[in-house]
């Protein structure tokens, strides 16, 4: 057993600084995949990537939100503050204006 | 230490503390909102016992910092807090940066509707106000110098419980009350603020379907001019109806109210406004009037305005506004710019603002 963690330790020493973050780096990775899966959260990497975005190279300034619907359908979920209003979608978000409820931009 | 390793050294060091304090918490979501509105503006107003002459002014519109905070509780009851500061951008002039000036409170939310409590917008600014000004109720284009009782039923009020309902068929009721914790203990002197019981109830009823909206709203204010100054035996009541129609690019909105207050006459008006946005550009023409409102047996106040208004949008945090105004007041005339006004001396005796103004809006 000593002499396992002997190895293990001299191994170790032996990393370069870069490989040792790189090795920190990808541990968190993996950490944080597991928090995610233990709260049940969806992590991004696991997320449906959309294959394509189809409807928002059509998107302009001021389209109401009838026709940011008819181009890119029903969001996944609505946001607001008191002064934008933001639609989720996997692609991106899309946002409104609160007083008239015009398209003014997005995310993706 | 190359910088790589001095990245991670902090990183790490800094790691610990930031987990513990962003732990998330499921269905818990905040966000931090805000904007800054600030217009260069020429102002002046003739014609008055005292004139303004011409000046340049760097104004803010309601420039804010909000931080609101849902938690979904379960059952599609969902509870929220909200704090909203304004904060003006340009000066310190009026000591307007304290905390929480703007719209805040503590609310239940679910199928029934929402329920709160806190400093709040009453429904009738909501449904005759914000609903269908195309301002938004700020620059000094705004209508609600001539309207609402020259922003007498244009209130955020204190110690304001509310409760909005759910939208049923297109329909939804807000009401409000508030408290009368400013009740004076001393013997009644009416015309003053001893005595006085001051309180604020308010209603708006609400239809809203496809391009359409359209409201009912009731205020009144018992012992109180405007909301704000304590007046034992004087009430107000006002009542008010708006509109709205949107087709394609086009929006024309309107309000119309009539506002009573204890020894003066009914004051009438209305506001009439076209918006028209075409993509990044928009346009703005608002026409409004005023009639009456004065002490009764005197010379009643009349005026007419306009306002003429252009903005880009350049996306979705940044916006140019130009616009021109004028008021016209008869030598009783109580109207002003419905933000940043000249202010009641350089309107006295039949004064007219007029201003033009050019500002950016940052949005976020």
């Amino acid at each position: 057993m000593a002499l396992l963690l002997a190895l293990a330790w001299s191994a170790a020493a032996a990393q370069s600084p870069e490989e040792r973050i790189g090795a920190l780096e990808s541990e968190v990775q993996q950490l944080k995949k597991r928090l995610d899966a233990l709260e049940g959260r969806q992590s991004a990497a696991a997320a449906p990537a959309p294959a394509d975005c189809p409807g928002w190279d059509r998107l302009r300034m001021s389209l109401t939100q009838a026709e940011v619907r008819g181009l890119l359908g029903e969001p996944a979920k609505i946001e607001s503050t008191p002064l934008q209003i933001k639609w989720n979608y996997p692609c991106g978000r899309a946002y409104f204006d609160v007083d008239t409820k015009r398209f003014v931009g997005y995310e993706r | 230490m190359k910088p790589r390793l001095i990245a991670a050294v902090v990183a790490s060091a800094f790691a610990a503390p930031a987990m513990a304090q962003l732990k998330p918490v499921s269905g818990f979501e905040w966000s931090l909102y805000g904007r800054v509105y600030l217009t260069v503006e020429q102002v002046e107003a003739k014609g008055g016992t005292s004139e303004l002459s011409s000046r340049t002014r760097v104004s803010d519109n309601s420039s804010l910092l909000g931080v609101r905070a849902e938690k979904d509780l379960g059952g599609g009851l969902k509870g929220w807090g909200q704090l909203e500061t304004g904060f003006k951008a340009d000066d310190t002039t009026g000591g307007t940066n304290s905390f929480a000036t703007r719209n805040s409170g503590v609310g239940v939310q679910g199928a029934f509707g929402n329920f709160f409590f806190g400093r709040w917008d009453t429904p009738f600014k909501i449904s005759q106000v914000l609903a269908v000004d195309p301002f938004g109720d700020l620059t000094i284009g705004a209508p609600s110098g001539v309207n609402v009782r020259q922003t007498g039923f244009d209130n955020r009020a204190n110690n304001i419980i509310q409760y909005w309902s759910p939208t049923m068929a297109g329909f939804m009721v807000r009401l409000g009350m508030t408290s009368n914790e400013g009740k004076s203990d001393a013997a009644a002197v009416p015309g003053t603020a001893a005595g006085a019981n001051p309180r604020l109830y308010s209603g708006t009823l609400e239809w809203t379907q496809g391009p359409f909206y359209a409201s009912y709203a009731y205020e009144k204010h018992k012992d109180s001019t405007g909301n704000v100054v304590a007046t034992q035996g004087t009430d107000e009541t006002g009542h008010g109806i708006s509109g709205k129609y949107t087709l394609g690019s086009w929006q024309l909105s309107g309000q119309y109210g009539q506002y009573d207050r204890t020894g003066t006459e009914k004051q009438k008006s209305y506001a009439l406004n076209l918006m028209g946005t075409f993509g990044v550009h928009q346009g703005i023409v608002s026409y409004r009037s005023s009639q009456d409102g004065g002490a009764t047996g005197t010379t009643q106040p009349e005026c007419k305005a306009w306002a003429l208004a252009y903005k880009y949008l350049f996306d979705r945090n940044l916006d140019f506004i130009a616009l021109v105004t004028q008021v016209d007041n008869n030598t009783a005339g109580l109207c002003d710019f419905g933000q940043n006004g000249v202010g009641a001396a350089a309107i006295a005796g039949g004064g007219d603002p007029h201003g033009i103004a050019a500002g950016l809006r940052y949005t976020f």
